[in-house]
């Protein structure tokens, strides 16, 4: 891969290898227990009794069954993506390597959008490139070790499933823009913090939620905060919420303070 | 010619009220090794965070022609830069640090990196933190010596480094990177390891600028006069700025005084710049 962009994608890969590692890994244990759970089902279980006997569910098993593996596998990464926003512009810091990252031919512009771009962008769609690989294969384990697990969900129906990736796909890069204005969030906590990343990120929202709950009696920050961070599940109303496009407004102008931020910071 | 580094007025204070830099105004030409010489927090590395975009400033700064902070990325294509070793982070691999800045730096050359590694102890596959202090040295060097860049800046680059891996750090630097293209500042406490090198040397003195001189004028300014007991007051009849005794013989130091005067009185020759920069610094003590 040739190019400045590619090229600090890398880099980011290189020193979070959690990025990457947690999805497969997670995937790797999903494979893990369906492989064992059928096993167990079909050997001290007496065999796999569908329930209702030989009726279908009435929810299209193919499309439930990949949804689920993904938010389980998006969940994880987004916990991931968290840990490495905080940490992003921070630890150059700390470790004084930013001397030698300000000392080459790239921009602040260029490595704080590298940086987001690594999390809105390139880790959701590795993660999504995993689920749609592992789904198959856990249903292939489950369709081979038990019989009768194929006429329960419906079968394998390919349209059905391609109809489940693209929904999935779309509530992915639909949530990204919502989660746009946290990441940023987290970005700027992580460039302005001399201490502590994580207390600079949450202690306002938490100050700011108890004083209110304690002198106004509401509780509108708490809400505001928990509705931010709930991912998107139904693209066809995500873009037509004002919020999300206020919010990408303002992670656009947190982004901007990010980057004169590094530019002008000083304190190695 | 358009000079390399152009100061009017740089200036610089710290939160909580610390001028680090006073208004200071100094040019740097194509083609000098200029020494950047002062004692700790005389302002050596602010100056050099300024030049490099890596700290605010007031006044005017041109490196290159281009204003340091507003343009570093564009900046930096043509300027390297070691700052004291530890910077490399330790995470990072040899062939990945060789990856990264193939990847964005245009006039990287990997060969010649590789190559210079290949007569190192350092393997492709080591990390930084497997490395010792030398080695992350002779990797940092390499990484800079195979970019083809117009002006480089050392600052402490052998701190806590040994005598052996310094003399190869600034052998290297003289064979394999000068040529008349090509600039190099420098700052160091080590002045008497880099003398022979300088071909300018500027003093830095509580923010502000003692000395600016070719290393070759300085014999126009300064002479030493080494006497014997019976010749010392009348050595010092002509205002030594400083002076030490070594083995029953004294040696003075004197600026603009003219050296027949002085040939009579003894041994008359031109200050090492680590004995003048030892002078100047008893002398602004007294």
């Amino acid at each position: 891969m040739k190019g400045v962009y590619p090229t600090l994608v890398r880099r980011e890969l290189w020193e979070h290898r959690w990025l990457w590692l947690a999805p497969l890994v997670t995937a790797g244990i999903l494979i893990v227990l369906t492989a064992f759970g059928v096993v167990m089902a079909s050997s001290h279980m007496g065999g796999f009794t569908p329930w209702p006997r030989n009726r279908p569910l009435d929810i299209n098993g193919v499309e439930f069954g990949l949804v689920a593996m993904a938010t389980q596998l998006f969940f994880i990464s987004s916990i991931v993506i968290l840990f490495y926003l905080l940490d992003c512009l921070y630890a150059e810091r700390k470790d004084r390597s930013i001397l030698f990252w300000k000392s080459l031919p790239v921009s602040d512009f260029q490595t704080v959008i590298s940086k987001f771009g690594v999390a809105a962008l390139i880790l959701p769609l590795t993660t999504f490139v995993v689920a749609t690989v592992t789904y198959p294969i856990t249903y292939a384990i489950a369709a081979a070790g038990l019989p009768g697990f194929s006429e329960m969900v419906g079968g394998w129906n390919f349209a059905d499933w391609l109809h489940a990736e693209g929904w999935v796909l779309a509530c992915l890069l639909e949530t990204m823009l919502w989660f746009a204005p946290l990441f940023a969030w987290f970005m700027l906590s992580s460039v302005v913090s001399s201490r502590s990343p994580y207390l600079m990120a949450s202690l306002p929202v938490i100050v700011l939620g108890v004083c209110e709950s304690l002198l106004l009696h509401s509780n509108h920050v708490w809400r505001f905060a928990l509705e931010r961070m709930t991912p998107i599940r139904n693209p066809a109303e995500g873009l037509e919420r004002p919020a999300l496009w206020i919010g990408l407004a303002v992670a656009a102008g947190m982004l901007y303070i990010v980057i004169r931020l590094r530019r002008y910071r000083d304190d190695t | 010619m358009t000079p390399i580094i152009e100061a009017r007025g740089l200036s610089k204070k710290y939160r909580g009220g610390t001028q680090a830099v006073a208004a200071v105004d100094f040019t740097v030409g194509p083609g000098r090794i200029v020494g950047l010489i002062g004692r700790n927090g005389a302002g050596k590395t602010t100056v050099i965070k300024s030049l490099l975009g890596l700290t605010p400033y007031d006044g005017q700064l041109k490196v290159l022609g281009r204003d340091p902070t507003t343009e570093r990325g564009l900046l930096m294509t043509e300027v390297s830069f070691i700052a004291d070793v530890a910077v490399l982070p330790k995470w990072l691999r040899v062939r990945q640090a060789l990856d990264y800045v193939q990847g964005v730096h245009p006039a990287f050359n990997r060969e010649r990196a590789e190559q210079f590694l290949s007569i190192t102890d350092v393997k492709l596959t080591h990390k930084v933190r497997e490395l010792s202090k030398g080695m992350v040295t002779q990797l940092h060097l390499a990484l800079v010596l195979a970019i083809r860049a117009r002006l480089l800046v050392l600052d402490e680059p052998t701190l806590g480094l040994d005598l052996l891996v310094r003399r190869r750090f600034y052998d290297t630097l003289l064979n394999d990177y000068m040529d008349e293209e090509r600039t190099i500042l420098v700052t160091t406490h080590q002045v008497e390891e880099i003398e022979y090198l300088l071909t300018d040397v500027i003093f830095i003195e509580q923010g502000r600028i003692a000395l600016d001189t070719p290393v070759d004028q300085l014999g126009e300014r300064y002479s030493q006069l080494i006497v014997r007991p019976d010749q010392l007051s009348a050595a010092r009849s002509f205002g030594p700025f400083n002076e030490r005794s070594i083995l029953g013989r004294t040696v003075l130091f004197y600026e603009n005084v003219p050296r027949d005067q002085l040939a009579v009185l003894g041994e008359v020759g031109t200050p090492t710049i680590a004995d003048l920069f030892v002078a100047r610094m008893q002398k602004e003590a007294a």
